[in-house]
C-alpha cells in the first residue's frame, strides 16, 4: 500500500515539474489554496486576480470532498510540498539519521501557529484583493518558475523547509501550512479514518513511531485528528500488517477494512472531476455589471487580442464605459476570460439602445484621458472585425 | 567554375530583383505615413488622415500607423461635432481632447481659437495659461502679457509668473523679465511644465548654467513615457537655440526620469495605470 502511495507522489510531483518547466503552464492556477485565496474577491468584485483562474475554485471544490472522504489525503498524496519534505526525510533516514521527535505537547502547540498564520494571509489578501504573500510562497516560488514577485524571503522559507524536514518529518506540513489550517476543520468529520482493534494489538507502538503527523495511533480507537493523512503508514508498520490490528475504512458502515485502491480511485475521481468541470463550465473569471437589466438583453461574444489580466480586463471596462462620442448606452454587462494571446469577452447590451458594431467601436478606438489630459490608444483588437473596414469611402464618417 | 560563376551571378540578381519587390509595400507605407505626418503639421486634417489609412491598409501589420489613423480619424470627427449645438461639458471635453492633440502635434494655431473659447468661458488661471501657452507658441507675447497680466493677484502662480517673465522676455524687457524669474518661486515640488517653462525663461534671460539645471529637473521629473515627447520640444525649442549646440544641452538632453511609471498591481488598481495598456501581466 506504501508503494501504490509513493507512485501516486511521484505521479503528481512529475505532473507538476512537467507543466512547469516541460510545458511552462501556469501551475498557479491549480492551486486549491489560491482558490481559498480568490474567494473573497471574486464573491464581492466579481473578478480574479491576474495569475488565479476559476479552475482554482473547482479544485478547491475536489479538494474538500476529498477532505470529507479522505481526510487531509491531499497533502499525503498530492501536494509537491508534502511529497519533497517527507522524501528528503526518508532519504537521511536511510543514511542512518533518525528524526527529531518533540515531545507531544509542543508538537501540537507549534501545530497552532498556522491558524494565526492563515488569518493574517486571507485578512490582508481579502483587504487588498491581491496575493499580498506570494512573495513569500515556497510553492510559488518552485511553480512560478522563479516569478518576478518572488522575493529572497520565498527562498529562505523553502530554505527552512528543506532543512527543518531534515530533521522532523513534514516540519512545514504540521506546523505551518495554511492550507492544513483551511482543510482541517473538514477533515475533522472525515468519512473514513483509521481503527484500532485493540483485542488484535500487541500494543508495540510501531504505528506510532511510523505517523509522520505525530498522531498516537497506540493510545487510540480510531483516528479522529484532523491532520490525518491517510498515508496507511501505520497501518504498514502494524507486525500484523494488512490483517492486524490497525485498519482504514468507513467506520459502522459497509465494512471497516477497505483495500487502499478505492483511497486512491477517490483521490483521483475528486481530481479529474475537478479539472474536467473547470473546462467544461468555465465561469467569467471577471465580471461587471452596469445599471438595470431591461426586458430584452443580447449579448455580444467577442474573441479580444490583448485581454490577458484583470488590470486589462478593468481597462476593457473602462472603454466599455466610456462617455465619449464612443459611448454605448445600452451596456449591461462584462463577463470575461482574461488570459494569454486571444481571449474570450461576452458583453450584454440592451438591443433597443446599441448594437454590436458600436461596441465594437467603443473598444478600439481611442479615448482622451481627461483626469490625465492624456490620449489613450485602445490595446485591444477584435479577432475577425477590421477597424478600418469602417472608414471605406468616407474616413471621417460618424459610426 | 565559370558555369559555378554564373550561377552564384544568377542568383545574386534575383535576390536583388526581389528586395525592392518584398520592401515594396512597407516602403510605400513608410512613405504614407510621413506624408500624413506633414500633411498634419500644416493642418491639413482630411488629407493627412487619408494618407494615414493608406500608411495602415499598405502595412496592415504596422500597429503604430493604425494607432495613428485610429487617433486622427477621432479628432477629425471631433473638428466636425465640436461645430454642432450641444451642451457646455460635452463642448469643454471634446475642446479639451482637441488642445491635447493639437499642442501633443505642435499645430498651435488650431488650439489658438479653441483656447480663447476656453478662456472666455472659464476666466481661470489654467485657462489663462493655456492660452498663454499657445500665444507664446505662435509668438504672440503681447497678447499673451495682456492675458496674464489680466489675472488678480490671488490667481498668480509660479507658472503664471514665469510664462509671464517669458512673453516679457520676448518683448525684449530682458531686466522685468529675469526679476520675474527671480520672484517666480518655482519650488520642488512644481511640475515638470514649470520646471521647463523656467528653462525657457532662465534662456531667454541669458541665464544658460541655470536654464540647464530647471530643463534637467524638468526631464527629472517627467515620467519615462513621456520623456522622448520632451526632448523633441526641447531639441526644437528656439529659446534654447543660444546653447542649442553645446556638449552640456546634449548632455541634459539625456538627463533620465526619476519618477517611477507607477508600479504593476497585478490587477487591482489598473484603471489609472499608465502602462496599463501594454504590461502584459498575466501574460504566460
Ligand atoms: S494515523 Fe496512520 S494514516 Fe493517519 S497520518 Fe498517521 S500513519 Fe498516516
Amino acid at each position: 500500500m506504501i508503494t501504490a502511495r509513493r507512485v501516486v507522489q511521484f505521479g503528481f510531483l512529475t505532473l507538476t515539474v512537467a507543466g512547469v518547466f516541460l510545458f511552462r503552464g501556469n501551475a498557479e492556477r491549480w492551486c486549491p489554496f489560491g482558490g481559498v485565496e480568490a474567494l473573497h474577491t471574486y464573491v464581492t468584485e466579481g473578478n480574479l486576480t491576474c495569475s488565479l483562474a476559476v479552475s482554482n475554485f473547482y479544485i478547491l471544490a475536489g479538494v474538500l470532498v476529498m477532505t470529507l472522504t479522505l481526510r487531509r489525503a491531499f497533502c499525503g498524496y498530492m501536494c509537491p510540498i508534502g511529497t519533497i519534505s517527507e522524501w528528503l526525510q526518508r532519504g537521511v533516514a536511510r543514511l542512518g539519521v533518525r528524526p527529531v521527535r518533540l515531545p507531544y505537547k509542543l508538537d501540537r502547540t507549534l501545530s497552532l501557529l498556522k491558524y494565526p498564520l492563515v488569518a493574517i494571509i486571507l485578512f490582508f489578501t481579502y483587504k487588498t484583493a491581491e496575493l499580498v504573500f506570494r512573495g513569500f510562497d515556497p510553492c510559488y516560488a518552485l511553480i512560478s518558475r522563479h516569478g518576478e514577485d518572488i522575493t529572497f524571503w520565498a527562498y529562505v522559507v523553502s530554505g527552512g523547509i528543506i532543512a527543518g524536514s531534515l530533521i522532523v518529518v513534514m516540519p512545514f506540513c504540521r506546523w505551518l501550512c495554511p492550507l492544513a489550517a483551511v482543510l482541517n476543520p473538514f477533515s475533522r468529520f472525515g468519512f473514513t479514518r483509521i481503527t484500532r482493534t485493540e483485542e488484535a494489538c500487541v500494543d508495540c507502538g510501531k504505528c506510532a513511531v511510523a505517523c509522520p503527523m505525530a498522531i498516537p495511533v497506540n493510545k487510540v480507537r480510531q483516528v479522529t485528528a484532523a491532520r490525518c493523512l491517510s498515508c496507511l503508514s501505520c497501518i504498514e508498520a502494524c507486525p500484523a500488517g494488512e490483517t492486524g490490528a490497525v485498519s482504514w475504512g468507513p467506520p459502522g458502515l459497509v465494512g471497516r477494512r477497505w483495500p487502499v485502491g478505492i483511497l486512491i480511485a477517490v483521490l483521483l475521481f475528486c481530481t479529474a472531476t475537478a479539472v474536467a468541470a473547470s473546462y467544461l463550465f468555465p465561469l467569467p473569471s471577471f465580471t461587471k455589471t452596469r445599471g438595470r437589466k431591461p426586458a430584452e438583453t443580447a449579448t455580444a461574444e467577442l474573441a479580444i487580442h490583448n485581454l490577458a489580466c484583470r488590470g486589462n480586463a478593468n481597462l476593457l471596462m473602462y472603454y466599455l464605459e466610456r462617455d465619449d462620442m464612443f459611448e454605448i448606452p445600452g451596456f449591461i454587462k462584462l463577463e470575461a476570460w482574461p488570459g494569454p494571446g486571444t481571449a474570450r469577452a461576452r458583453i450584454t447590451y440592451d438591443p433597443l439602445r446599441c448594437d454590436e458594431a458600436t461596441i465594437k467601436h467603443a473598444i478600439t478606438e481611442p479615448y482622451y484621458d481627461a483626469l490625465g489630459g492624456l490620449w489613450r490608444l485602445s490595446p485591444f483588437q477584435i479577432e475577425g472585425y477590421d477597424p478600418l473596414g469602417t472608414t471605406e469611402g468616407d474616413t471621417t464618417r460618424d459610426p | 567554375m565559370q558555369h559555378k560563376v554564373v550561377v552564384n551571378l544568377f542568383v545574386g540578381c534575383v535576390v536583388l530583383a526581389s528586395v525592392p519587390a518584398l520592401a515594396g509595400p512597407a516602403e510605400d507605407a513608410a512613405r504614407a505615413f510621413a506624408d500624413g505626418k506633414a500633411l498634419l503639421a500644416e493642418a491639413k486634417f482630411d488629407e493627412a488622415l487619408k494618407a494615414f489609412v493608406t500608411a495602415a491598409r499598405t502595412d496592415v501589420g504596422n500597429q503604430e500607423y493604425h494607432q495613428t489613423f485610429f487617433m486622427l480619424r477621432q479628432v477629425v470627427r471631433m473638428r466636425k461635432r465640436i461645430q454642432r449645438k450641444q451642451g457646455p461639458d460635452q463642448w469643454m471635453s471634446m475642446a479639451r481632447a482637441l488642445r491635447t492633440f493639437y499642442h501633443d502635434h505642435r499645430i498651435y494655431s488650431e488650439s489658438l481659437p479653441l483656447d480663447r473659447k476656453i478662456h472666455e468661458q472659464h476666466l481661470a488661471p489654467d485657462s489663462a495659461v493655456m492660452l498663454a501657452e499657445t500665444l507664446l507658441a505662435l509668438d504672440k507675447s503681447a497678447e499673451a502679457i495682456e492675458v496674464l497680466g489680466g489675472l488678480g493677484k490671488k490667481d498668480a502662480s509660479p507658472r503664471t509668473s514665469v510664462l509671464l517673465g517669458l512673453a516679457v522676455a520676448r518683448q525684449g524687457r530682458i531686466d522685468e523679465a529675469r526679476a520675474l524669474a527671480g520672484k517666480a518661486n518655482v519650488g520642488n515640488d512644481a511640475g515638470p511644465r514649470v520646471f521647463y517653462e523656467l528653462a525657457r525663461l532662465r534662456a531667454a534671460t541669458g541665464d544658460s548654467q541655470g536654464s540647464l539645471e530647471a530643463l534637467t529637473r524638468s526631464f527629472e521629473l517627467t515620467p519615462p513615457s513621456r520623456l522622448d515627447v520632451l526632448r523633441a520640444e526641447a531639441k526644437d525649442c528656439t529659446d534654447f537655440s543660444a546653447f542649442a549646440s553645446s556638449a552640456d544641452f546634449t548632455k541634459t538632453l539625456k538627463t533620465q526620469s526619476s519618477i517611477e511609471e507607477s508600479g504593476c498591481s497585478k490587477g487591482s488598481t489598473c484603471g489609472n495605470c499608465p502602462k496599463r495598456a501594454t504590461c502584459g501581466c498575466g501574460k504566460e
